[in-house]
């Protein structure tokens, strides 16, 4: 579903992301994890066709983001670690927008809405301005907008950030029940211990380089995935 | 070393931050910020000194008259409703926005500082910026009555303490208003629009004050006795021009009680409540959701109704590059209804038809130059760029929906205005394709200029959207370029042979306008496109 070969992304010469490679299948969910400044925003929005990169190659679905990007796009969703969304419009005006642009029927944009909005708690407030959204439902109409063309392919930066306990077991949820129908999840996290209880396998990215990947049997054999993360951070010192 | 007072810590801050935001100098390295502040105090005083001026010339016209006319105390009155009006209008917003508005009060009211020093910081601020208008009106009244009656030392003091107790009163005036529009507009769903209106409403009451201000000042001249006689009565008005012109003690001290008291009032009750007005929650009314039935929108129109609903969203942006649409269609009303003035002018300046048609159309493309939708639409897309960059859309479909709200705003406006000049001036049939054709080219590369100068110094990193909007360099060079398409040609038609050949000219301007969208517009959707996609 998402294959990164020998991606390198240089800020001047500075590489943030060098010679990164990831195959993420179908029906799989992928935790990416690194301290911060390591590299996953960059490798992430070179994954969605925002950041050109210099080399390597990105493919989704079959589909090259440097030579076809617009057709990667209609395939996946991407979830910003911090979703600046557009004050000026309302919760329901955004969705629709998403829903236009992606060719979503009035029929199909109507259930889906009412049925994600619902899961989130957030069908009462899509009348409000996003300006009056607090950052936790921001997040949830992020989400929210991510599912509403049923992409194949979701893209998460940080998507437990902002959100409540509540909202955050039922994206877990929605994460597996996509995967178990034949999509695939590709999302960054802090949070330990999410990704080892939600990931079908894991990479660790450190300075922009990748120091493991895998399964979670195989990247964290018998201790836990903390351990595994500190000890490769140490090593690397 | 002694430490400074929490008032006088929090009343620099205050002018610090007022300066800043003004001048932008809070932006850019060292050099950069001395050059700022030293070009906008260069800007300030020659503005101040216009206004001045302007001050000078409405009450030297008066200072004799009334003076002959032993009705000196009127001139005085006139001084200080002059002065209370400019204040009133030049501040009302500030006082909104600084009382009511503040966005810094929860953070200070958090540390240590008392209420009531937050909010006597905040007033002295708008009093020193009130004090500001009055000199500008209050020098120049003093400097013509001096020319034309000498004043007492005792009318000369009076009229000293009557300018400084005067901003109180208008301060105290814009507070009540200010806290009324604070009140509807924070409540209201329709926020920006009723900001628009109010502040279009104080443009044009402003507009009509300076562009009718020497009618004002001859029918006060002619009706001076009628004037007199319908202030006379207003005591407090009275009191005010002769506690200057009597002398009048008992006169003075009503006066400084009337403009006194009313802010006196204000401070006590502000400073009771000021902790529940600083943190009250002013979000708009909670509007619940009702699911309606949906509907597909193609991609171009759906991208060209974001693009309207961030222009509607914006009072800044709406009045800032907006304004010029409003404009084309007073000047369309105007020409119908001064049709007689304008053409016995134009008469009286012998031109003929061609050469009209060929002002005409520069007059319109003049003010279609105001519109400046395009110039910082790619700024504004901020921190949000991610979302158009991460779903299936090209730039060029981006970039056409910034051009398409730009042109649908002002193409109709433009063509009204051209045709209503076609109607009311006599042009020459021939001439009148080109006369409406024209500027509408003129909008179609106006339009396209204004998005190069956008894509070429995009600023995405913004705090507040003023910055692109009223202060960034895209809108400046966007004003600069489609100025300069009607200047240069207009300068071209000052060469005798162009303007015997003025019809002729109009049609290569028109040709010339064409091509240049042609060109700008291939740039756009080649090279600008390149460049929106390097952005965010």
């Amino acid at each position: 579903m998402l294959k990164i070969e020998g991606l390198t992304k240089l800020y001047g010469s500075h590489a943030a992301v060098d010679d990164l490679t990831l195959r993420i299948q179908p029906g799989e969910i992928y935790g990416f994890i690194g301290h911060n400044g390591a590299g996953k925003t960059t490798t992430i929005k070179c994954c969605c066709g925002i950041l050109r990169f210099e080399k390597g190659e990105i493919e989704i679905d079959g589909v090259s983001v440097k030579k076809d990007p617009l057709a990667c796009k209609r395939t996946l969703a991407y979830i910003p670690d911090n979703p600046d969304m557009y004050q000026f419009m309302s919760g329901i005006a955004y969705l629709n927008f998403i829903a236009d642009i992606f060719g979503v029927s009035a029929a199909e944009r109507e259930s889906r809405i009412s049925h994600y909005a619902d899961l989130f708690d957030l069908t009462a407030d899509l009348a409000q301005p996003v300006s009056a959204y607090s950052h936790g439902m921001k997040q949830k109409l992020a989400i929210v907008a991510a599912f509403l063309h049923q992409p194949k392919l979701i893209i998460m930066d940080e998507p437990f950030v902002g959100l409540d306990p509540i909202a955050a077991h039922t994206l877990k949820e929605l994460m597996q029940e996509h995967c178990a129908g034949g999509g695939a999840i590709f999302f960054s996290t802090h949070v330990l211990e999410v990704a080892e209880k939600l990931c079908d396998k894991v990479a660790i990215i450190k300075e922009g380089r990748l120091i493991a990947s895998g399964t979670m049997a195989e990247v964290r054999g018998n201790s836990s995935l903390e351990d595994v993360f500190l000890e490769l951070e140490g090593d690397e010192k | 070393m002694k430490r400074p007072s929490i008032f006088w810590t929090l009343l620099k801050v205050r002018i610090r931050a007022s300066f800043d935001s003004f001048s932008g100098a809070n932006r850019g390295g060292k050099v950069k910020k001395k050059d700022k502040t030293l070009l906008f105090a260069l800007l300030m005083v020659y503005v101040y000194g216009v206004f001045a001026m302007m001050f000078a010339g409405y009450f030297g016209q008066l200072a004799g008259p009334l003076h002959e006319a032993g009705l000196d105390w009127l001139y005085f009155t006139l001084f200080g409703m002059t002065s209370f009006f400019i204040m009133f209008i030049c501040s009302v917003f500030a006082t909104k926005t600084q009382l009511y508005d503040a966005t810094d009060n929860e953070l200070l009211l958090s540390m240590p500082v008392p209420p009531g020093a937050i909010l006597a910081s905040r007033m002295t601020m708008l009093l020193i910026t009130n004090f500001l208008f009055d000199l500008m009106v209050g020098i120049p009244a003093l400097i013509k009555w001096d020319h034309a009656a000498a004043l007492s030392g005792a009318g000369l003091a009076a009229f000293w303490l009557l300018l400084l107790a005067l901003p109180f009163f208008s301060l105290a005036v814009a507070s009540l208003l200010g806290w009324i529009i604070a009140l509807f507009s924070n409540r209201a769903r329709n926020k920006s629009l009723i900001t628009v209106l109010v502040s279009v409403v104080f443009l044009g009451v402003y507009f009509l004050f300076v562009t009718r201000a020497n009618v004002y000042i001859q029918r006060l001249v002619t009706e001076k006795d009628a004037i007199a006689a319908t202030l006379g009565k207003n005591m407090p008005l009275y009191w005010f021009g002769n506690a200057v012109a009597g002398p009048n003690l008992p006169q003075l001290v009503l006066t400084l009680l009337v403009l006194l008291v009313p802010f006196v009032l204000v401070y006590v009750v502000l400073s009771q409540t000021f902790i529940s007005v600083a943190t009250k929650n002013r979000g708009a009314a909670k509007v619940k959701y009702r699911a309606r039935e949906m509907h597909e929108t193609p991609v171009e129109k759906a991208l060209l109704r974001r693009e309207t609903k961030r222009l509607l969203a914006s009072p800044v942006y709406l009045l800032n590059a907006g304004l010029g649409v409003g404009f084309l269609y007073a000047g369309a009303v105007f020409l119908l209804v001064d049709r007689q003035k304008v053409v016995s002018a134009l008469a009286s300046m012998g031109l003929d038809g061609n050469v009209t048609a060929l002002y005409a159309v520069f007059a319109t493309c003049l003010i279609a130059a105001m519109v400046l939708f395009t110039a910082p639409s790619v700024s504004l897309e901020g921190k949000t760029i991610w979302i158009v960059k991460s779903l299936p859309l090209t730039s060029r479909q981006i970039l056409a929906a910034k051009l398409r709200l730009h042109r649908r705003a002002t193409l109709p406006a433009a063509a009204v205005l051209a045709l209503v000049c076609a109607y009311t001036l006599g042009i020459p049939a021939a001439l009148i394709p080109p006369l409406v054709l024209a500027p509408c080219a003129f909008v179609y590369l106006s339009s396209a200029l204004g998005l190069i100068a956008g894509l070429r110094h995009a600023n995405l990193e913004w705090i507040n959207e003023t910055q692109v909007v009223k202060q960034g360099l895209a809108v400046l060079l966007a004003m600069l370029y489609a100025a300069l398409l009607v200047i240069a040609p207009f300068l071209l038609s000052m060469i005798p042979v162009l303007r015997a050949n003025a019809g002729a000219f109009l049609y290569v301007y028109t040709l010339a306008l064409l091509l240049g969208t042609y060109f700008a517009e291939r740039w756009i959707m080649s090279s600008g496109a390149a460049l929106f996609e390097e952005l965010g």
